[in-house]
Parts: structure tokens; C-alpha cells; sequence
């Protein structure tokens, strides 16, 4: 997301660009806030989330064609989109009456399947690169933490323990990480984790980071760092050691960065 | 630091008093008076009034849509007026501090939204549907 404009007010258009920070371009006007893109596995199409009528609801951007639709209407808001590693389906959020449940839908349209139910926030979902997981963020147990579950819905196994708590969760392509955003004591962390929510450990912390998505490789994380005050934020990146933390060049302030798969 | 939600925008695009439940990672902070409308205590049933008399908005502990004292007594407050005042629409927005997880910030503030306007009291039923809207976005500064 490109973001410029004062504080109260800022404009937040969709933009795609190279990995460096080169050659970016702009897909959305700019005249609704959108955020969260995501790629579909063969790049083609990006969902996100826009506000056109004032709450969110997912919306999917064919970039050949620079088609827009929204994905379709269901509950009081539609967010937190995600495709499935084959680019059938997409999981995302809907809010009802305060309580935010996951579903799944195919992208060519039908009845969405509800995977979660109940009063508490579940947002975030993830699908494991077989597709048969989703792991998720919710504040079932009081505070949002990391939860996964069979790609269908189901029993959901809560899988983070440390202190804080957890968001943001996503499947390393390689299926061997998570990466997540943690909030303890103040600060914002990018962390990874096994999927078994053991070998946590934390990359990089800092007033306010959020938003991991992992390169190609499975070896390097991209996310934004926000400074606080009237300061924008900006694009990072980070190995999974911890090392080699980068500043992404952007013309604009940026967020919500979504790392494409390899081009074929 | 708390920061306020802008209200003028509502105000002004809207034209009705705006219930505006509004949240900071401090419930301490004074919770009437915040609307920029000029000094004054305005007239009775006149927005001022609300403003300043009653409480636009009520906060919320951080990453919790459980109300707290204060703002149920502010809820009572804005239920009992606007109840008495019926002429207004209301428009009630859910909001999370800025420093919170996108996603997560959404979903917690249309819960606080729909928490306050199930809590509020307010004659619903004698209203046109239209007239009690809740909107579910932002975060403090009324944006993400």
C-alpha cells in the first residue's frame, strides 16, 4: 500500500512494485481505502480489502486486465483474505453482530463453507503450502493468539505460548515457518515460529512493526515499521536470522507489503 | 497516548449528532467536551448539549470491548438524552488505537461498535432504520 497525505487523513493506494523498490506503479486510484493485498499463487490476481461503503469487504484485482469485483456479500464486513496455495479458494474474515468468523469461498464464485463459529475475533487465516492447514489469529481464550485448524474448519489446536500476544500469522512457502507479529511489553516483534509453535524466536522489534509476508525463497520477510507521531511508515526486510535488516526505497510511505510468488 | 477520533467529518458529511464511540488505550481520559463546536454549553437538545453535557464517546482498555463504569454511565447518558431528543440520527463508530494489528484492529472495533449500540439503550424501534447506523473502521485517528 502506497501511503501519502497528513495523518488524519491519508490516502492509501494499492501500488505494485520490484522487490528493491523499483518500478512501482499504482493499480487503485486512491479514492477508497484499501489494504492487505495478497497475491494468488500464479500473480494474476490480488485480493484485498477496500472500503467503498464504508466497512471493508474483500475485493479481487485481475492485474492483466485491472479488473475490480467484490468477492460478494456476506455479514456486515468481509476482511483478512487469503488464497489457498492452489488459487481456488480464498479464506478470509466475516463480522456479524461484534463476532468476526473465518470462511472459505471459491474464487469462481458459490456459497462460502464457514470454518469458525462463535462470539470471538478470528482473523488472519493462512493456508499451509499443501493446503490441507489454516492457521490463524483469534482472542478466543481473551487475547488473540495463534490457532490452527484442518483447512475445512474444524477443532483448532492454539499453538502460541509466549508472552504478548499474536497476529498476523503466515505460512512460510516451504510450510517449515510462521512468521507473525508480536505485541509484548510496548513494542511490536516480527517473529517466526515452527508450525508447532516450538523454536520461537523474534527478527526484529520495535515501536510498531506489523505485517510479515515471506519472499519466494523462504528466507527473507518483508514487513512495515510505522516510527509513531506524524511519521509514516515504511517497508523492511529482514532475514530469518535476524540479520541484513533492509529499508525498501519507496516514493511514498508504505505498508501491508505482499511478496508475489516466482514468476514463471 | 490517547488520541481522539476526528469528529467533524461526521458532523459535516452527516449532519446529526454523532454517538461516536471512540477508543484510547486510556479510559482515564475525560470523555465530554471533545467535539470541537465552539464554547459554551448550548442549548438544550442541541448538540452542543450533547457534547458537552453528555459525552460523545466512551473508551475502552486496550485490545478490550468490555465497557468500563464510566462509559456504561456515558451510554446511559447519551441513551437517556437521545431518547428524550429523537429528532437526531446517530451514527456510532467503533474504533482501536492505531497501534494494533490491522486486521485485528477492524474486527475489535466493529465489536466495540455493536457492543455500544446493543448497550446504549437507545429507543431503536421508534427510529427509521436509517437513522442508527453503526460503522465499523479505524483506528483512533479514525483511520488505519
Amino acid at each position: 500500500m502506497a501511503e501519502s497525505g497528513p495523518k488524519a487523513n491519508r490516502v492509501k493506494r494499492l501500488a505494485i512494485m520490484d522487490q528493491d523498490g523499483a518500478n512501482s506503479q499504482y493499480l487503485t486510484e486512491g479514492r477508497t481505502l484499501a489494504l492487505t493485498p495478497r497475491f494468488s499463487p500464479n500473480n494474476d490476481l490480488v485480493s484485498y480489502m477496500n472500503f467503498d461503503d464504508g466497512n471493508p469487504q474483500v475485493y479481487l484485482l485481475q492485474l492483466s486486465t485491472g479488473q475490480q469485483r467484490r468477492l460478494g456479500s456476506f455479514g456486515a464486513m468481509t476482511f483478512a483474505p487469503r488464497f489457498s496455495p492452489d488459487g481456488g479458494r480464498i479464506a478470509f474474515s466475516v463480522e456479524a453482530s461484534g463476532a468476526t468468523n473465518l470462511y472459505s469461498i471459491a474464487v469462481a464464485g458459490g456459497q462460502p463453507t464457514q470454518l469458525t463459529s462463535g462470539g470471538a475475533i478470528d482473523t488472519g487465516p493462512s493456508y499451509s503450502p499443501d493446503g490441507s492447514r489454516i492457521i490463524f489469529e483469534s482472542d478466543r481464550g481473551g487475547s488473540p493468539q495463534l490457532y490452527m485448524m484442518a483447512a475445512g474448519g474444524g477443532q483448532a489446536q492454539r499453538i502460541s505460548f509466549g508472552q504478548g500476544t499474536y497476529s498476523t500469522p503466515v505460512w512460510a512457502p516451504k510450510g517449515d515457518l510462521i512468521a507473525f507479529t508480536r505485541q509484548s511489553g510496548g513494542q511490536f516483534s516480527i517473529g517466526i515460529m515452527n508450525p508447532d509453535g516450538s523454536g520461537e524466536r523474534m527478527l526484529y522489534t520495535s515501536f510498531h512493526a506489523e505485517g510479515p509476508t515471506w519472499a519466494p525463497n523462504g528466507r527473507v520477510i518483508m514487513f512495515f515499521q510505522d516510527p509513531g507521531g506524524n511519521d509514516g511508515p515504511r517497508l523492511k526486510s529482514v532475514d530469518i536470522w535476524g540479520r541484513n535488516v533492509l529499508t525498501i526505497p519507496t516514493e511514498t510511505y508504505a505498508s501491508d507489503p505482499a511478496w508475489s510468488g516466482l514468476r514463471s | 497516548m490517547p488520541t481522539h477520533a476526528p469528529i467533524n467529518y461526521g458532523l459535516r458529511a452527516l449532519a446529526m449528532v454523532v454517538l461516536l464511540v471512540a477508543v484510547a488505550a486510556c479510559s482515564r481520559t475525560p470523555a465530554t467536551g471533545v467535539g470541537n463546536l465552539g464554547p459554551g454549553g448550548g442549548a438544550p437538545g442541541s448538540q452542543q448539549e450533547f457534547l458537552v453535557s453528555v459525552g460523545d464517546r466512551v473508551f475502552f482498555e486496550t485490545d478490550s470491548s468490555s465497557l468500563t463504569s464510566t462509559a456504561t454511565a456515558t451510554l446511559d447518558k447519551q441513551a437517556a438524552w437521545l431518547n428524550q431528543y429523537g429528532n437526531y440520527r446517530i451514527l456510532i463508530e467503533g474504533h482501536a488505537d492505531e497501534r494494533g494489528t490491522r486486521e485485528y484492529n477492524i474486527a475489535l472495533g466493529a465489536r466495540r461498535a455493536c457492543d455500544c449500540g446493543q448497550l446504549s439503550g437507545v429507543a431503536r424501534r421508534q427510529r427509521p432504520a436509517h437513522h442508527f447506523e453503526i460503522v465499523r473502521q479505524g483506528t483512533a485517528s479514525g483511520h488505519l
